[in-house]
């Protein structure tokens, strides 16, 4: 299983490249409205992104309840742990 | 059933007790459960004084807060006032201080945001959720009196303050009756709720889910462009939303054929409905009978439908608005409030119609009038009747436009940029529009005053971020029509020359 600072790195270069911002540097608290760009439209193009890179699939719950760049990191460590079985 | 939205409710969630009620980020109450949380929250209300003929503020995220919020002031005997907590303060400051709210309800999220807010209203209840005690057994919903109020919910004025449309507990049960001549829903049925609480689509999908023992489906605020894998994880029966929603998930890849095999019923209401999106939208839920269905927030909801046959070689570029419901009057009149012989200003009449605006009688005068016996409701969108298919929508009289589906006056925005740019002049335009004529933000322009990145900021304080113009550009001069007006028609074609211009660059 991946570190959460290499999860969030992986992450946060998905999201610079979404929202053109190559430099985008995110921490685990970081939000939505802490982006600029980071709309409706983007925040799904980023999670699709994160489930493409990660080979994940997020349920509606797990969607629904994504607070900060954090809960990103969360629902990818826990997607790992079960495909691991451990 | 009876004749009060709360003891309505109460009634099929004491049958159905044990089924699901309402899922929202994750959360899912039974019945018994929303009973339990909604009287114990009433009774808290009850036990602050507030009771029939108050209205009770409501400022939530869509957690099951909201929605215990909601049912819990109609069972006080109040009438529920949502707030968006994605409006600036001042906004929602002036909607509570307009509706006259005794009580703000708070989901916990909140707690910060609504204690600002109601420290500047004079003895105002604020209930934090979570802080309510356990209800006792006899927590009944309150019996209405006619004319009871259900809701008050606000929308964009011209004037520059939001409006209140008061909505009784009789107007929405006469629309359940009108969508129910197109609808059924049962026990098992899951209905999505997609739009903001704040507008009036969502008293559909609450009113309809509850008043049958069905589960509501919440979609998160930032979920809407992943709606079909929410209806698809979901199994959703019923659908409800604005065509904007549709045609964002159609541009984003996301509308795949068949993608949606559970849905039984699509409703689109708000805005124009395109042949494309309706189409898209039926290939994506080929198990769903799709309709367009009309109406202001004046009269409950929606006013009339038209059902959608797709597989249409051709599909027409805007569908049609359809046949008012059975109870319901709809006709086309004159500005002179003569009955139109061919285009005309589309009129309502009937139980589901307002008695009038909130506290605003000069606005009301305006907007209701005498004719044939009845009383109508103006409601500033033009229309044509044609035989077989009922109401094609013809655009608007004033100045109403719909951005991003949500309503605005165009008017309201002018007074803001007025207000922060000291100018002589404003006008603001719609832009740009998508191809069904739809806007997706909206442009100033001004003719003296000042204007910087600053000022534009600051009118993220006093309005929604959907009317925040994305520039204002300052003129020598405002163009003026033949009546020394302000000329909207030429700024908007100034954008347009400017945009195409750029495309040939």
């Amino acid at each position: 299983m991946d570190s959460r600072a290499d999860i969030l790195e992986r992450v946060q270069s998905i999201a610079g490249a979404i929202l053109g911002l190559p430099g985008l540097q995110l921490r685990e608290e970081s939000t939505a409205r802490d982006v600029p760009g980071w709309d409706s439209l983007t925040h799904v193009q980023i999670i699709i992104g994160v489930e493409q890179a990660f080979g994940i699939r997020m349920t509606a719950t797990e969607v629904a309840q994504l607070e900060n760049a954090g809960s990103l990191v969360d629902v990818v460590q826990q997607h790992q742990a079960r495909s691991s079985g451990g | 059933m009876a004749d009060n939205l709360g003891s309505a409710v109460a009634e099929i969630a004491r049958a159905h007790s044990a089924r699901p009620a309402i899922w929202a980020k994750g959360e899912l109450l039974t019945y018994g459960e929303l009973l339990e949380k909604a009287g114990s929250v009433a009774q808290a209300l009850h036990a602050s004084g507030i009771g029939p003929g108050d209205r009770v503020a409501i400022l939530s995220e869509r957690s099951t807060t909201a929605y215990v919020a909601i049912l819990a002031a109609l069972f006080a005997g109040a009438a529920y006032v949502p707030l968006n907590v994605r409006f600036p303060a001042d906004r929602n400051r002036r909607i509570l201080e307009s509706s006259g709210a005794r009580a703000v309800i708070s989901s916990h999220a909140q707690a910060a945001d609504a204690e600002i807010l109601a420290s500047g209203v004079k003895d105002l209840v604020l209930l934090i959720s979570g802080r309510a005690g356990a209800a006792t057994r006899d927590c009944l919903p309150c019996e209405a009196e006619a004319g009871t109020l259900a809701y008050v919910f606000f929308t964009s004025g011209t004037t520059g303050a939001p409006k209140g449309v008061p909505i009784s507990h009789e107007n929405v049960f006469a629309y359940l009756r009108g969508i129910r001549t197109l609808t059924t829903v049962v026990p098992d049925d899951r209905v999505m709720q997609v739009v903001d609480l704040t507008f009036d689509l969502s008293v559909h999908d609450i009113f309809l889910a509850w008043t049958s023992g069905a589960c509501l489906y919440s979609i998160p605020e930032n979920g809407t462009l992943l709606c079909t894998r929410f209806v698809e994880e979901h199994g959703g029966t019923h659908w409800l939303a604005v065509p904007s929603a549709a045609a964002l998930v159609k541009q984003a890849g996301l509308l795949t054929e068949g993608c949606m095999p559970s849905l039984k019923y699509s409703f689109f209401c708000g805005e124009a409905l395109t042949g494309g999106v309706a189409e898209s939208w039926a290939a994506a839920a080929p198990n769903s009978e799709v309709f367009n269905i009309y109406g202001p927030t004046e009269a409950t909801v929606a006013f009339s439908a038209f059902r959608y046959s797709p597989g249409n070689a051709q599909p027409p570029a805007v569908v049609s608005l359809g046949e008012a419901f059975p109870e319901q009057h709809m006709s086309l009149f004159t500005a002179e409030g003569e009955l139109a012989e061919d285009v005309g200003e589309i009129c309502l009449s009937g139980s589901q119609v307002t008695e009038g605006y909130w506290n605003a009688p000069e606005i009301t005068a305006e907007r209701f009038f005498e004719a044939e016996g009845r009383r109508w409701y103006r409601t500033g969108d033009l229309g044509r009747y044609v035989p077989g298919e009922g109401y094609a929508y013809l655009g608007r009289a004033d100045r109403q436009v719909k951005i991003r589906g949500y309503r605005v006056e165009l008017q309201e925005i002018e007074n803001a940029v007025r207000k922060a740019t000291h100018c002589d002049l404003a006008a603001v335009v719609a832009w740009p529009l998508d191809e069904s004529g739809a806007a997706l933000g909206c442009v100033a322009f001004t003719v003296g005053g000042s204007v910087s990145g600053e000022i534009l900021e600051s009118l993220r304080t006093v309005l929604p971020d959907y009317m925040v113009p994305s520039s204002i550009e300052q003129l020598e001069q405002m163009p003026l029509n033949a009546n020394g007006k302000i000329d909207h028609r030429a700024l908007s074609q100034s954008l347009l020359d400017g945009h195409d211009r750029d495309r040939a660059a």
